[in-house]
């Protein structure tokens, strides 16, 4: 229990403030439904016609696209929100006040991003629901132990990116390039709204660089298919590959970051 | 070389009983300068860089443990950045120092050990009340619940924010924010406490107030406390000993009485009465001398003598002769606080010397 204060502080105070602000908590499900409803319309623009590239996930685009939504929200938690907490703190002075007590920041980093990792998988959950309770998407099948531990390591090797980007906030305070990565090339390679097989060939190598991919692959599979282990393995090993190399990596270069502003003095500058 | 303290145990003067919470050996910071975008431009794959901004200068000092110890110095002249690495919140370049028995690498352990109060009343959560960010603060420090709850109501009944505890953040006023710093500076009970100029954005009244807060934080519950300000009334009213910084350098570490002393200018203002035209005749165009009537009060003169360095006492003695001898009767005589403004000018003069080591 004495471990997990800390971080449980960190979710209590963001559910604390996320609260304070009740229609802004509201609007976001609301958002949610509408955004739901959009690609529910336009999955009926093609009807019954099924594309060769959605046979793998069941052939149903709605289903495929509501799976893609979901499940990058937390791509875009990682690359926003272990920045944006270091940036906040820098902003507001309560950096400056955590750092002065015996947590490290790395615990801090971390713990900040707790709850929006958190409110993302409640999301998600809400996300199914409305799918399969409002939409008819059939989520019978879904192997959802698997779906778990793919979520786990979604979790994990997009963490390693969002702490990189918080390294280059806290070095550089703007102007992240992580950003842009975010927003373009995840989004438009990462297969969130459209397989990547229809990508151009050349380009198809680059999208299979990101874990994203990986991760909504195994994902749609999981739970609209209810792929077994043995289908999921690929997916799963490279999930974990990414983590196994990208975690230790980040840590490594968030610390050089640390090391660096605080060399510089602009540890808790902006 | 500093001596090893027994980990978080003041180490003792040598010679003497007084521990020492605060130790610093050639402390030293320089500042990488940022260069012109115009040369990085012209440059762009030579490694460039401005001669660095030397922030703290071999600063060498001890701070007595239960002391009430005051920073002083222009803006710039390093006093938040030697507090900064003290907190270990900036890396010094060489020297060293330790906190509480503490060497600065012991990070977790100084931390563990110090609380810090700054002037910036921004730097809490300004949607949680005052007791949710006491509490998460606490929670920071590895306080349980209960430990947590315990610490922030004796804060709260000391520093009298009970009736404001459960009021949002947003909604303190600038004394309310200040008087919480504190209370969060104090979560982890510890035995020294550096405030940053935490008076800054107060109303005299609110000031007052927190300065009786820090004088009992010393003398009644022991702590240290390093008063980072630029108030030199405050310095003077609360400070047993005063550094003075520039330009990185310490400049003296003393008591306030001696600091005017070594300021080598004596000042005093004397209030008179009875003094007629020819008495006024007599003493007018004494050296040092210089005689004001204040308006709404005649017959008052306001008699403003700085001796000459050295002479001090006898230079006194000479006037007060004169003026009684005059008919002038005395009301007051003053050393006024511009004594401490004085001292503080001479030793941020560039060519001031530099304080000894461990001053």
């Amino acid at each position: 229990m004495t471990g997990w204060r800390k971080p449980l502080a960190f979710v209590k105070r963001d559910l604390t403030v996320l609260i304070s602000y009740p229609m802004a908590f509201f609007l976001q499900f609301f958002g949610i439904f509408a955004t739901i409803l959009m690609f529910f319309f336009v999955s009926r623009v093609f009807g019954g016609a099924a594309s060769p590239h959605l046979a793998e996930y069941g052939g149903d685009y709605f289903s495929f696209v509501l799976v893609g939504l979901a499940f990058s929200g937390y791509m875009t938690v990682a690359m926003n929100s272990f920045a944006a907490s270091i940036r906040e703190g820098q902003m507001m002075g309560t950096l400056e006040a955590m750092l002065v007590s015996p947590t490290r920041l790395s615990t801090i980093l971390i713990s900040s991003s707790l709850w929006n990792y958190t409110f993302t998988s409640l999301r998600v959950v809400f996300f199914f629901l409305i799918g399969a309770l409002c939409f008819g998407v059939d989520l019978s099948h879904a192997n959802l132990s698997a779906a778990l531990v793919v979520q786990g390591l979604t979790i994990l090797s997009f963490s390693a990116l969002g702490i990189v980007s918080a390294s280059f906030i806290m070095v550089f305070k703007q102007g992240n390039p992580l950003d842009a990565l975010s927003g373009v090339v995840f989004s438009l390679l990462g297969g969130v709204l459209y397989p990547v097989a229809v990508l151009p060939a050349w380009l198809q190598p680059v999208a299979w660089c990101l874990p994203l991919t990986y991760s909504l692959r195994a994902m749609r599979r999981a739970m609209l298919r209810g792929a077994s282990w043995g289908e999921l393995l690929p997916d799963i090993l490279a999930l974990v590959l990414f983590a196994a190399v990208l975690l230790p990596a980040s840590l490594y270069v968030f610390r050089r970051a640390v090391r660096r502003a605080r060399r510089d003095g602009t540890l808790t500058q902006y | 070389m500093l001596q090893t303290a027994a980990p978080g145990k003041a180490r003792a003067k040598k010679g003497g009983a007084v521990p020492v919470a605060i130790v610093t050996e050639g402390l030293t910071k320089r500042f990488p300068q940022k260069v012109s975008l115009r040369q990085a431009a012209l440059h762009p794959f030579r490694r460039l860089s401005g001669a660095p901004l030397t922030a703290v200068d071999r600063v060498s000092l001890e701070i007595r443990q239960g002391e009430l110890f005051g920073l002083l110095g222009p803006n710039g002249a390093g006093k938040t950045t030697l507090v900064k690495m003290l907190c270990t919140l900036v890396l010094p370049d060489s020297g060293r120092a330790e906190v509480n028995g503490f060497d600065l690498s012991d990070e977790a352990r100084v931390r563990a050990s110090i609380g810090l109060v700054s002037g910036e009343d921004r730097s809490f959560y300004w949607r949680l009340t005052g007791r949710q960010n006491l509490e998460f603060f606490a929670a920071l420090h590895g306080l349980s619940a209960r430990a947590a709850a315990g610490r922030i109501a004796r804060a709260a009944e000391w520093l009298e924010l009970g009736e404001f505890l459960d009021r949002r953040f947003d909604r303190y006023s600038s004394g309310m924010k200040q008087r919480l710093g504190i209370a969060r500076g104090l979560l982890n009970d510890p035995s020294i406490l550096f405030l940053d100029e935490p008076t800054r954005s107060l109303d005299p009244v609110s000031a007052a107030h927190l300065r009786d807060v820090v004088k009992q934080l010393v003398r009644e519950r022991g702590h240290t406390v390093v008063l980072v300000t630029h108030q030199l009334h405050e310095a003077e009213d609360l400070c047993d000993r005063i550094a003075i910084m520039h330009k990185g350098r310490l400049r003296v570490v003393a008591d306030p009485l001696t600091l005017r002393r070594q300021a080598g200018v004596r000042h005093y203002r004397l209030r008179v009465r009875g003094l007629n035209a020819e008495g006024a005749a007599l003493v007018k165009g004494w050296p040092g001398l210089a005689i004001r009537e204040p308006a709404g009060d005649p017959g008052l003169l306001v008699l403003e003598f700085q001796p000459a360095e050295g002479e001090a006492g006898e230079a006194l003695a000479n006037l007060l002769d004169r003026v009684v001898g005059a008919g002038g009767r005395i009301e007051d005589v003053e050393t006024p606080e511009a004594a401490l403004e004085t001292a503080f000018r001479k030793f941020t003069r560039d060519a001031a010397p530099a304080a000894e080591a461990g001053s």
